[in-house]
């Protein structure tokens, strides 16, 4: 059994009986026990709302439109919220995107990350704070213990994601799902909290599905590469095969346009050309179908699904 | 901080300066105070006699300074009608209104403020449409009219309390009349205090309603969600934490209308506290005890705001760490 | 005609029509406006003229009460005066002064705010230190404390000849430090606009910059200000008024019948108070309801 196994998941925003956009169109993934995902789009493709809805934790107007999240076989999606709230930052932990509004403002971090373990863990006080400290020392935050007392504006953006990094290890849960854990920080400081986030779930043998825009980050740290493209996935397989041989034209684009790729001689970085559909005009066919350079006829009236293609998955009639 | 608590004093020292300019213009131009002690008919002599012992023949400015003095001494003045010391009468009065405005604000923080809570929980419930709804209302009808339609129905169609007066408040401490030792005095105090509230509570719900939502859509609440948290803990720990400090604020500022509000509901339900004095003095033209009463409660309103904004950078840890 | 038309279909009056809330407290508003406009029109009395009143008729109830009377429709007060007609004057009174303190406060408050605004340094601080101290007391208080002051000074006879004016001026002056406010906030943003810098290289001078450049973009915060500002105006006069400190009895505004009615509401003459009292009511929740919608319509994004 997969420890995480998502199956024709799809996510819409409006209401669920009258008008609405379908922002994930049934996409199927799973992470096994100890294994890296990475899922990897550009803003708006749907990767942050896919992460947030395997917590169910939907920003208003959106939810769940159809298909499973089963999660060590159960269903999340069919759960109660008295039911989810025991997953919810003890099975499954959440790194959220920009670390200078995460935390709450006007409490210490020691009650931030006490009250995560008070609220699963059937341990008294001392023992979190214990506990607490222990996990501020694995992200190397110095002399823990005064740090308990502080609230996050005494802290930098790097150590306040470490602080986070802490607070969603230290119940020890089976999965994190990792919300472009960087994207907010200085770039000297990403590659940084990358190789700490790599370190713990190696040592703790968590799996992690990191969420973010940056193929070269998640081609470092994971295993596993879903490539998602206005609310589908057109590539998914192991990381290897998709960075040193990317078989759809979208993929292939991304990994034309990292900086190591620039032009030689002028310097300049490629793009792919044009911009992804909006929610309410993604067309029948292929979404990618404007932007891509080798599309057909077909392309255009049909919607290519996800099917084997080597050895990995892909979403694509021109192969 | 120091540097933050310093300034703020000296700006309420510089209020008061000004508010005992005002004072001073008011008693010693628009009354003459040797008509007032030996009365109309006194020779030309024995006022002028009057007025040196006074010190009126000195120049204004020194008469300032005099009058200053007096004031920082506790000192205010005689009033005309009671004829002893303005500070005395103030005093006797000042139990009653400083019970009414407790008593006001303990309705509002135990009321309105989870009803606004509430409202900002359940937007589209029917309690928090008739919350809405009330507090509507409330801003729209003047607090005489409140206070009068409180007695109306509470004490006159059914008869639950009193319609008005303190009842026999109970002196204790030897310097305190109050309302609060005995079950029919508390009644006595109990419809003035819910027509005062009316007045904030709207604006309490509304307050409260707006900062909670913007809180409960944050980022660290979604956060607080992500770990697990129980509702309880998320609504009234991190959202609820977040909005305190508004409150603080805008709930310092409002004791200024509160007070202004004492005046209109003391003189509706005849209730013997500052308010109540102060009409009383405006009636008989008692200069004496209206410039006290304006004294005093500039007094007390600056101090009060002034300890807001102190208590603001105590609550808010980010101010704290700018001060240093 | 066309006017008219084009008023009736621009997107204003068309948001006013589909809020079915704000709507009908237009119609009210619109209906307590013209009562008192042609309040000497539509009354059946006049108040003001003590011949016409006479002592046998006071206390009379309404006319739907078996001891009423059909000259008088809601009944009459301790003297003998129509309620109706008094509620329609003291209607005009009300409105006259909540409209005059309000046009005060703009006038105050705007001028001081792009002075404040375009002035930065010694005049643009005092001003907004004023401004800042007046903020703190009540607006209440201060409209109170100089009623209360004036009134001991002039002595209340001179006080009753001069109590229109003074009331306007009194709630004008201690409620114009909001629209201060918020007009330098938005002097200091527009100034920093490529717009203003623009006028100011072509030489233009710059009362004739503020007049017709920053102004016209600091109106939409004022108006709705504005709108909430009159219900507060004529909520002060009416809290004045009940305590004395506004209209005489002479020529009551609907806080100075209420005053006098609260003296009678005890011993069963119910309607002297009421009527004067859901006059009230009705325009300030109308005129509330309606700065709610105003304030919706011109910056929705804020709740």
């Amino acid at each position: 059994m997969k420890l995480l196994e998502v199956k024709e998941l799809s996510i819409a925003f409006g209401k669920p009986e009258g008008n609405h956009l379908t922002a994930v169109d049934a996409i199927s993934f799973s992470v096994d026990k100890g294994e890296r995902l990475g899922i990897v789009g550009e803003s708006g493709a749907g990767k942050s709302i896919t992460g947030f809805s395997i917590l169910n934790l939907l920003a208003k107007p959106g939810f769940i439109a159809g298909g499973n999240i089963f999660f060590k076989g159960r269903d999340l999606t069919k759960l109660s919220e008295d039911e989810m709230r025991t997953i919810r930052g003890n099975e499954i932990s959440m790194i959220f995107q920009d670390p200078m509004v995460t935390l709450n403002p006007v409490l210490t971090i020691g009650e931030q990350i006490i009250e995560v373990i008070l609220a699963h863990k059937d341990v008294s006080y001392d023992v979190a704070r214990t506990m607490a400290i222990d996990a501020l020392r694995k992200v190397y935050i110095p002399s823990p213990e005064q740090r308990l007392q502080q609230y996050p504006h005494e802290f930098s953006g790097g150590m306040r994601q470490r602080i986070i990094i802490a607070i969603a290890l230290v119940t020890s849960p089976q999965l994190i799902i990792a919300d472009e854990p960087t994207t907010a920080l200085d770039v000297t400081i990403q590659a940084e909290i990358m190789q700490l986030l790599l370190h713990l779930c190696e040592v703790e043998k968590m799996s992690l599905i990191l969420v973010t825009h940056d193929l070269g980050v998640v081609s470092q740290v994971t295993q596993q590469i879903a490539v998602m493209y206005a609310g589908t996935i057109v590539e998914m397989g192991a990381t290897e095969s998709i960075v040193l041989n990317p078989s759809h034209p979208y993929t292939k684009g991304l990994l034309n346009s990292l900086p190591e790729k620039a032009d030689k001689k002028t310097g300049r970085l490629h793009q792919i050309s044009g911009t992804m559909p909006s929610l309410a005009e993604i067309p029948k066919g292929c979404p990618f179908y404007d932007r891509c350079g080798v599309r057909e006829d077909i392309c255009k009236k049909k919607r290519p699904l996800l099917e084997k293609y080597n050895d990995v998955l892909m979403a694509c009639f021109v192969r | 901080m120091v540097a933050f608590i310093v300034k703020r004093v000296i700006q309420a020292c510089i209020v008061m300066v000004i508010v005992s300019c005002i004072a001073f213009a008011v008693k010693y131009s628009f009354g003459d105070p040797t008509r007032d002690m030996l009365g109309m008919s006194a020779s030309a002599e024995a006022r002028a006699e009057l007025r040196t012992q006074l010190g009126l023949d000195k120049p204004v400015f020194e008469q300032w300074i005099v009058f200053v003095g007096n004031v920082l001494r506790g000192n205010l003045g005689d009033s005309y009608f009671y004829r002893e010391p303005a500070m005395d009468v103030i005093l006797s009065r000042l139990p009653a209104t400083v019970e009414l405005v407790c008593m006001a604000t303990l309705i509002i923080v135990c009321v309105a403020i989870p009803a606004g809570v509430y409202v900002a929980c359940n937007p589209s419930s029917l309690i928090s449409k008739t919350i809405m709804l009330i507090s509507m209302l409330g801003v729209s009808i003047p607090v005489f009219l409140t206070s009068m339609f409180l007695i109306y129905v509470f004490s006159i169609q059914l008869n639950l309390f009193p319609s008005f007066g303190r009842g026999e408040p109970v002196e204790i401490l030897g310097f305190w009349t109050t309302n609060f030792t005995t079950f029919s005095n508390f009644l006595h105090i109990l419809l003035p205090s819910l027509a005062l509230s009316s007045i904030m509570f709207p604006l309490f719900v509304r307050i409260t309603r707006s900062d909670m939502k913007e809180a409960l859509t944050s980022e660290y609440v979604r956060y607080a969600q992500a770990k697990g948290l129980s509702r309880k803990r998320i609504v009234w720990r991190h959202a609820f934490r977040n909005t305190l400090l508004p409150l603080v604020t805008i709930g310092g500022v409002q004791v200024g209308t509160m007070v202004a509000f004492t005046i209109l509901t003391e003189s509706v339900f005849q209730w013997q506290g500052l308010g109540y004095m102060f009409i009383e003095a405006v009636s008989r033209a008692d200069t004496g005890l209206l410039v006290a009463y304006l004294l005093f409660t500039s007094f007390i309103f600056v101090t009060i705001n002034t300890l807001v904004d102190i208590i603001y950078t105590f609550i808010d840890p980010t101010i704290t760490i700018k001060g240093n | 005609m066309r006017a008219i038309h084009l008023f009736w279909n621009s997107a204003f009056i068309k948001a006013l029509r589909s809020d079915t809330v704000a709507s009908l407290s237009a119609v009210i508003l619109l209906f307590l406006i013209f009562l008192a406009l042609f309040a000497p029109l539509l009354s059946p009395h006049t108040p003001y003229d003590l011949s016409t009143i006479d002592i046998l008729d006071s206390n009379m109830p309404p006319a739907w009460d078996a001891k009423g009377s059909v000259h008088f429709l809601l009944g009459t007060d301790n003297q003998g005066r129509d309620v109706l007609s008094s509620v329609l004057y003291g209607l005009r009174l009300s409105v006259i002064i909540g409209l005059g303190a309000v046009v005060v406060q703009v006038v105050l408050g705007v001028t001081l705010g792009l002075i404040a605004g375009y002035k930065e340094g010694m005049i643009g601080a005092l001003i907004m230190r004023i401004a800042d101290i007046e903020l703190s007391f009540s607006t209440y208080i201060i409209a109170i404390f100089s009623g209360a002051i004036i009134q001991a000074s002039c002595g209340i006879e001179y006080y009753n000849t001069i109590a229109m004016p003074l009331l306007i001026g009194i709630i004008g002056i201690s409620e114009w430090p909001q629209y201060a406010r918020t007009v330098r906030a938005k002097v200091l943003s527009e100034k920093k606009k490529e717009y203003v810098e623009a006028a100011r290289v072509i030489g233009l001078r710059p009362l004739h910059i503020m007049w017709k450049h920053i102004l016209p973009n600091s109106l939409s915060p004022v108006l709705v200000i504005c709108t909430v500002q009159v219900a507060n105006a004529v909520m002060s006069e009416a809290a004045l008024s009940f305590l004395g400190l506004g209209m005489p009895p002479t020529q009551p505004s609907l806080g100075s019948l209420i005053k006098d009615g609260f003296h009678y509401f005890f011993s069963g003459s119910w309607w002297i108070i009421t009527f004067p009292s859901l006059a009230l009511i009705l325009l300030i929740v109308s005129i509330n309801s309606l700065g709610d919608f105003v304030r919706d319509y011109l910056n929705p994004r804020k709740i």
